[in-house]
C-alpha cells in the first residue's frame, strides 16, 4: 500500500468491485454513447473468477472513490515446457476528476508502477502484454517498459471464397473436458510458449464468458480423442464484422481437420449474416502458412501485440518468434 | 543497463562531424567492427563509402570520434539522408547506416565512446524542419541500446511477401504479360511516374531519376535492374527492381522496389509476371521483397499465390516531428526493401 498525495495505492479486492465499476462506466461512456455499462458479473468473471489469480491495482480517495485503476488478467502459460504466468493488461483507467490529481507522472502511470513493479516478476509474470491504443502505448513505452513484439497481421478467407474442406467432420462439443488438455499438450511448442488451453481455461475463457456466446467445433479421431478444436463467434475484429475463429488447436500436418475447421467455421459465419472468416494467429504459428497455401490471405489488423518481460531471456524478439498467440488469449473479442 | 546524461565530448579523442581524409581511417574502423562479424562479407570499399555518402544526392550525415594521438577514427555514427514527400510536402528522413566502435575503444568511457558520438548527429540533424525521421533495420541487441539510449521505437515488425517456387506456374498462368522492359538506368519519365503515384502513400522515399539512379543503377556492390512498363508514348506505366542474391534463403529473386499506380492493375501484375520469370530462368527458388500490408499490391499479389512469412527484421525509427510517430508511420509510410541498405 502506497500513499500519494490524496490518493492510497494498494490491490484491490472484491469489496472495491462498486467503486471500480463506477468509474469504470464513468471513463468509458465517454464519447461512446454505444457503451453498455459493466456489469458485476462480467467484473466477478473477468478478475476473481479467473482460474489464473486476480491482479488489480487501484487508487482510492479517502471518500471511497476509485481514482484509477491499472489491472491484468494472467493466463497461465507453458512457457519451454514450464508452467509460468503472462498477465494481459486490460481495463486501465483514471477518473476523470483525477487525471491532474498527481504531478508528473500523473495518477495513472503512478498507479501503474507498482503494480507492474509486483506482478511482473518471474514467480507472478513472466510477460506482461497488451494491444494499447497508440496513446496509452507511447505511455506505456515511457513509463512501464512496454515494447512492440509483433505487427499483428491476421488471416482472413471471403465468404465467397471456394474452400476445400468438409465441415461434416465437425462436432460442435458443449464443454471442454480433458480430450482438450491433451490435445493441447500435442500442439503445445516444446521450445516456444503458449496460453494451457486445458478444461480449467476453456471453459471459464469461453463457457462462463457472460458477454459472449461461443460454438466449439472439434474434430475427433476414432478413438474419440480430440485431433482439432475451434472456438467460434461473429464479432467485430479490427473494426470488421466477420466471422472469427477465437480459438484454434489443430495438430501440425493434420490439414484434413484444419480444413474441416475452416469449413465449420464458414458456414457458421454465414448462418450469422457474415461473409468473411477471420483467424488471428501469430505469424510463428505453424498453420500461419499453411492456411495460406490453402486459400486464406494475409490482413492487416490496427494491432500491435506488446509487452514488457520480466525474465531477461524472454525478451520481446525472443516472444515475437516462439510465442504462439490466439485472440483467446485477448479480451478484443 | 544505466542511464546516462548526454555527453558529446570524450577524453583523448575530437568528436566531429566527418572531415576530408577520415575516408581510409573509416574504412579501417568499419573492416576492424564488421569484418569478425560477417567474414563471408568483403571489406568496404572505398567506391562503395563515397558512392554511399558522398555521391548521394540528398548529402551526407557523418560523425566520428577521432583519437587525438594520431586522427584515428574509432567511433562513428552516420546517417544516410533521403528526400521525402510527407503528405505532399518536401521533407528529409534519414537512414542510420554503419554506426560502430572500434574494438580498441571497448571500455574506454563511460558512457561509451559509441554513444558520445551518436548524441551530437541526433542533435545536429534531427528536427522538424531538419530530418523529421531517422530510421534503421537493426539487430534486436543493437535496437535495444537504440531504443535505451537514443530514442528508437519500433513502427513494424517486418513480414516477407513471397512467392515460393512451387507456386510459379500457376501464377505464370493467371498473370497478364504487358512488356516489361529492361533497363540499367531511368529517365525523366520515372520522375514523372513517381510524381504521379505519391499521392497514393501518406509519406514515401523520393522515387525520382536521381534517387533510382543512385540507388541502383550507381551501387558500386550490386547489380540491379529495372523492369518498366511502357505507356506507348515515352512514357512509364509502372517500375519494380528486381536482384538476384541471397538474403533470407540463397538465391533470392528480390522485389527490391516497386512503384505502380494503384489502379494500374494490369501493369502491376505484370511487373510481377516479370519478377516470376526472372526468378525461373535464374533458377531461382523464390521471389519476395517488403510492402506495407495496406498497400494494395500487399493484397492483389495475395491474389496469384503470393505468401505472407515472418521475417527477423523489424523497422525503428526516431522522430522529430510530433504527427510522424511511429503508429503513424506504421499506417502510412510507403517503404521497400530498396530503402535500406539490407539488399
Amino acid at each position: 500500500m502506497i500513499r500519494e498525495g490524496a490518493y492510497t495505492i494498494r490491490p484491490a479486492t472484491t469489496d472495491d468491485r462498486e467503486a471500480i465499476l463506477a468509474t469504470f462506466n464513468l471513463v468509458f461512456a465517454e464519447d461512446n454513447p454505444a457503451f453498455e455499462p459493466r456489469s458485476a458479473e462480467i467484473w466477478d468473471w473477468t478478475f476473481p473468477a479467473n482460474p489464473a489469480g486476480m491482479q488489480v491495482y487501484v487508487a482510492m480517495t479517502d471518500d471511497g472513490t476509485c481514482a484509477a485503476q491499472f489491472a491484468s488478467v494472467p493466463n497461465r502459460v507453458r512457457l519451454r515446457g514450464k508452467e509460468v504466468l503472462f498477465g494481459q493488461i486490460v481495463d486501465s483507467f483514471a477518473h476523470p476528476d483525477h487525471r491532474a490529481g498527481l504531478k508528473r507522472p500523473g495518477l495513472w502511470v503512478s498507479t501503474a508502477q507498482p503494480m507492474v513493479a509486483h506482478f511482473g516478476d518471474p514467480e507472478r509474470n513472466v510477460v506482461m502484454y497488451g494491444f494499447p491504443v497508440p496513446h496509452a502505448f507511447r505511455i506505456g513505452q515511457r513509463f512501464l517498459g512496454y515494447h512492440v513484439i509483433r505487427t499483428q497481421n491476421y488471416l482472413a478467407l471471403d465468404g465467397g471464397a471456394a474452400w476445400d474442406g468438409d465441415a461434416g467432420l465437425v462436432d460442435e462439443v458443449s464443454g471442454f473436458g480433458d480430450e482438450a488438455g491433451a490435445l493441447f499438450e500435442r500442439v503445445c511448442p516444446p521450445k516456444g510458449a503458449m496460453a494451457i488451453r486445458d478444461e480449467a481455461f476453456l471453459t471459464w475463457r469461453f463457457t462462463d464468458n457472460p458477454l459472449y456466446d461461443y460454438s466449439v467445433g472439434v474434430v475427433a479421431g476414432s478413438d474419440g480423442a480430440w485431433r482439432a478444436m475451434a472456438v467460434f463467434r461473429c464479432g467485430t475484429y479490427t473494426d470488421t464484422s466477420q466471422g472469427l475463429i477465437v480459438d484454434w488447436m489443430v495438430e501440425e500436418g493434420d490439414d484434413e481437420a484444419a480444413r474441416a475447421l475452416v469449413a465449420w467455421a464458414q458456414g457458421r459465419a454465414k448462418e450469422g449474416g457474415e461473409n468473411k472468416v477471420g483467424v488471428s494467429l501469430a505469424d510463428c504459428d505453424p498453420w500461419w502458412v499453411p492456411l495460406q497455401e490453402a486459400g486464406l490471405r494475409v490482413a492487416r489488423t490496427k494491432y500491435d501485440l506488446v509487452g514488457g518481460n520480466f525474465v531477461r531471456r524472454f525478451t520481446p524478439d525472443w516472444l515475437r518468434h516462439r510465442w504462439q498467440t490466439t485472440l483467446a488469449d485477448t479480451d478484443l473479442v | 543497463m544505466r542511464d546516462f546524461t548526454e555527453v558529446h565530448t570524450a577524453e583523448g579523442y575530437e568528436i566531429r562531424r566527418f572531415a576530408p581524409g577520415d575516408e581510409a581511417s573509416i574504412l579501417e574502423c568499419h573492416a576492424a567492427v564488421f569484418g569478425p562479424m560477417f567474414p563471408d562479407r568483403p571489406p568496404r570499399t572505398l567506391d562503395w563509402w563515397k558512392w554511399q555518402y558522398l555521391d548521394n544526392p540528398s548529402g551526407q550525415r557523418i560523425w566520428v570520434a577521432a583519437r587525438e594521438s594520431d586522427g584515428a577514427i574509432h567511433a562513428q555514427y552516420a546517417s544516410t539522408p533521403c528526400r521525402v514527400r510527407l503528405e505532399g510536402r518536401d521533407a528529409m528522413f534519414a537512414q542510420i547506416t554503419d554506426s560502430m566502435r572500434h574494438p580498441d575503444a571497448a571500455g574506454t568511457h563511460t558512457p561509451s565512446l559509441f554513444l558520445r558520438t551518436a548524441w551530437p548527429l541526433f542533435v545536429d540533424y534531427g528536427g522538424p524542419e531538419a530530418d523529421v525521421m531517422m530510421f534503421g533495420v537493426p539487430t534486436y541487441a543493437h535496437f535495444r541500446l537504440g531504443h535505451r539510449y537514443l530514442k528508437y521505437e519500433i513502427v513494424r515488425t517486418e513480414s516477407a511477401l513471397y512467392l515460393p517456387g512451387h507456386r510459379m506456374d500457376t501464377a505464370l498462368t493467371a498473370l497478364p504479360s504487358l512488356e516489361v522492359v529492361e533497363q540499367d538506368r531511368v529517365g525523366p519519365e520515372a520522375t514523372a511516374l513517381y510524381d504521379r503515384v505519391q499521392d497514393q502513400w501518406g509519406a514515401s522515399i523520393v522515387r525520382d531519376e536521381a534517387a533510382l539512379n543512385w540507388r541502383y543503377a550507381d551501387h558500386p556492390g550490386h547489380d540491379y535492374t529495372f523492369g518498366v512498363v511502357p505507356d506507348g508514348t515515352g512514357g512509364i506505366r509502372a517500375l519494380a527492381v528486381v536482384r538476384h542474391g541471397d538474403w533470407i534463403v540463397p538465391n533470392m529473386t528480390l522485389m527490391v522496389d516497386w512503384i505502380c499506380p494503384d489502379d494500374d492493375d494490369e501493369a502491376g501484375l505484370s511487373l510481377a509476371r516479370w519478377l516470376v520469370e526472372r526468378a525461373r530462368a535464374r533458377q531461382s527458388d523464390v521471389v519476395g521483397g517488403w510492402l506495407p500490408e495496406w498497400c494494395r499490391w500487399f493484397d492483389r499479389l495475395q491474389d496469384f499465390g503470393w505468401l505472407v512469412g515472418p521475417t527477423n527484421y523489424f523497422m525503428v525509427g526516431r522522430h522529430f516531428h510530433k504527427r510522424v510517430v511511429m503508429d503513424w508511420l506504421k499506417q502510412n509510410w510507403f517503404y521497400t526493401l530498396g530503402d535500406t541498405d539490407q539488399v
